[in-house]
């Protein structure tokens, strides 16, 4: 039975910035044994990417729990839709930047000369 | 040997790496063991030269030191490293905060890395996105964009840099309505922590940079491609939503982005920093930007 309710902004943030406070949640919560539970994001203004990334997959896909989210944002319903279809998509940025050509600098005052020159 | 440092810099972006990088030379042409920054009275200075000599010294094998009597220099605790909200005390490093209210920058902070640090670290962070919001009076959809551009790139200092501290510094131009902020720390750089996992096709800080911005994590699950998406949507966010310039530094390796450039440059090994440094020049007027378009 699903009769606890974790505000996940006491517990931790109106902002969820980083992975290791999802790190800090899942020992809370194992700590108190819960396996069913409620997590509610009312009070949540804000959560990082990566934080989202670590929250799916310690929670919303970990088998030791029975979770179910709730009043979720928009703007958070997104993100998890984000990080779920990333898990295992290769990316598609990858090999046009690792074959990316460099300008090599042989002194300080060569690479300044070309900085002072440059529009940015 | 004592070093003049008497720049004033303008609005180009990477202007005050150039003066970094001035420095650095003559650090390096310098055979004492000891030398002295001597700035000069009215000296300017902005996050993207303050935050790479900081670290720089911080790595720096020789005895630097600095000598001034320039007040915003003395206001942004350049010359002790940046605030410590660790030593100060979290009320006092609230109340000091304050003061920077109707102020267009924020001191240098110095936050402790360690993973044991997470809830004191997010306040801090916290109080300095308020901070930076209420000094120029940032619109809700340029609050959310500021706070991921900021905690994804502190992010990724705590979960790969093995940096003691990081640092965050900001400066704002409302005549010009951006702000430049840098995100730094001096941890094991981009190759160290490639290196780290056995990475042995990336080799020199090159390949560590180019490997970072193409998205490869070094803390990929097994079979999975979770991770590495910081620092790529950072980048779409900031140059493609808010046409903003990122900078990335990492040993002697130099990323620079914009609407207009790409690249990527191999500094002479002098100029290698020990960590890595992220600067940021955010344009904070835009009615139209999300940002969660930006996130994938």
């Amino acid at each position: 039975m699903n009769n606890i309710i974790i505000d996940i902004a006491s517990y931790l943030d109106r902002d969820l910035k980083s992975r290791i406070s999802v790190k800090n949640l899942y020992n809370t919560i194992k700590s108190k044994g819960w396996s069913y539970f409620t997590i509610d994001f009312k009070n949540v203004d804000f959560a990082s990417r990566s934080f989202m990334d670590e929250f799916y997959n310690q929670f919303i896909i970990n088998n030791e729990f029975n979770v179910v989210l709730v009043n979720l944002s928009p703007d958070l319903k997104k993100m998890i839709v984000n990080v779920a279809s990333t898990q295992h998509k290769k990316k598609r940025f990858r090999k046009s930047f690792l074959s990316k050509s460099d300008i090599k600098f042989e002194s300080i005052s060569e690479a300044n000369e070309y900085l002072e020159a440059l529009s940015f | 040997m004592d070093i003049r440092v008497s720049t004033n810099i303008n609005d180009n972006f990477t202007h005050g790496l150039s003066e970094a990088l001035n420095i650095i030379d003559q650090i390096n042409k310098s055979s004492d063991e000891e030398d002295v920054l001597v700035f000069q009275d009215g000296v300017f200075v902005t996050p993207l030269f303050i935050l790479p000599l900081l670290v720089y010294v911080n790595g720096c094998s020789k005895n630097i030191k600095y000598s001034y009597n320039n007040g915003y220099l003395d206001t942004i605790k350049f010359g002790v490293g940046g605030v410590k909200p660790d030593e100060l005390g979290i009320e006092a490093f609230h109340n000091m905060l304050a003061k920077c209210n109707s102020k267009t920058y924020i001191p240098i902070i110095s936050f402790l890395a360690s993973k044991e640090y997470a809830e004191e670290r997010s306040e801090i962070l916290s109080a300095v996105e308020n901070l930076l919001s209420r000094q120029v009076g940032l619109g809700l959809n340029i609050i959310m964009g500021l706070k991921y551009l900021i905690e994804e790139n502190v992010d990724n200092i705590i979960e790969h840099s093995e940096s003691e501290r990081g640092y965050i510094f900001s400066q704002s131009y409302s005549g010009k309505e951006y702000m430049d902020l840098c995100i730094a720390d001096n941890g094991i750089s981009l190759l160290g922590s490639y290196l780290k996992i056995g990475a042995d096709y990336i080799d020199d800080h090159l390949s560590a940079m180019k490997a970072a911005n193409s998205g490869e994590s070094t803390k990929n699950l097994p079979d999975a491609e979770n991770r590495g998406y910081g620092i790529y949507t950072s980048k779409k966010m900031l140059v493609n939503g808010l046409s903003g310039n990122f900078v990335m530094l990492s040993g002697n390796a130099l990323y620079l982005k914009s609407q207009k450039v790409d690249q990527i440059y191999t500094l002479p090994d002098i100029a290698t920093w020990k960590g890595t440094i992220v600067a940021m020049r955010i344009p904070y007027v835009n009615r139209g930007f999300n940002y969660i378009n930006f996130v994938e």
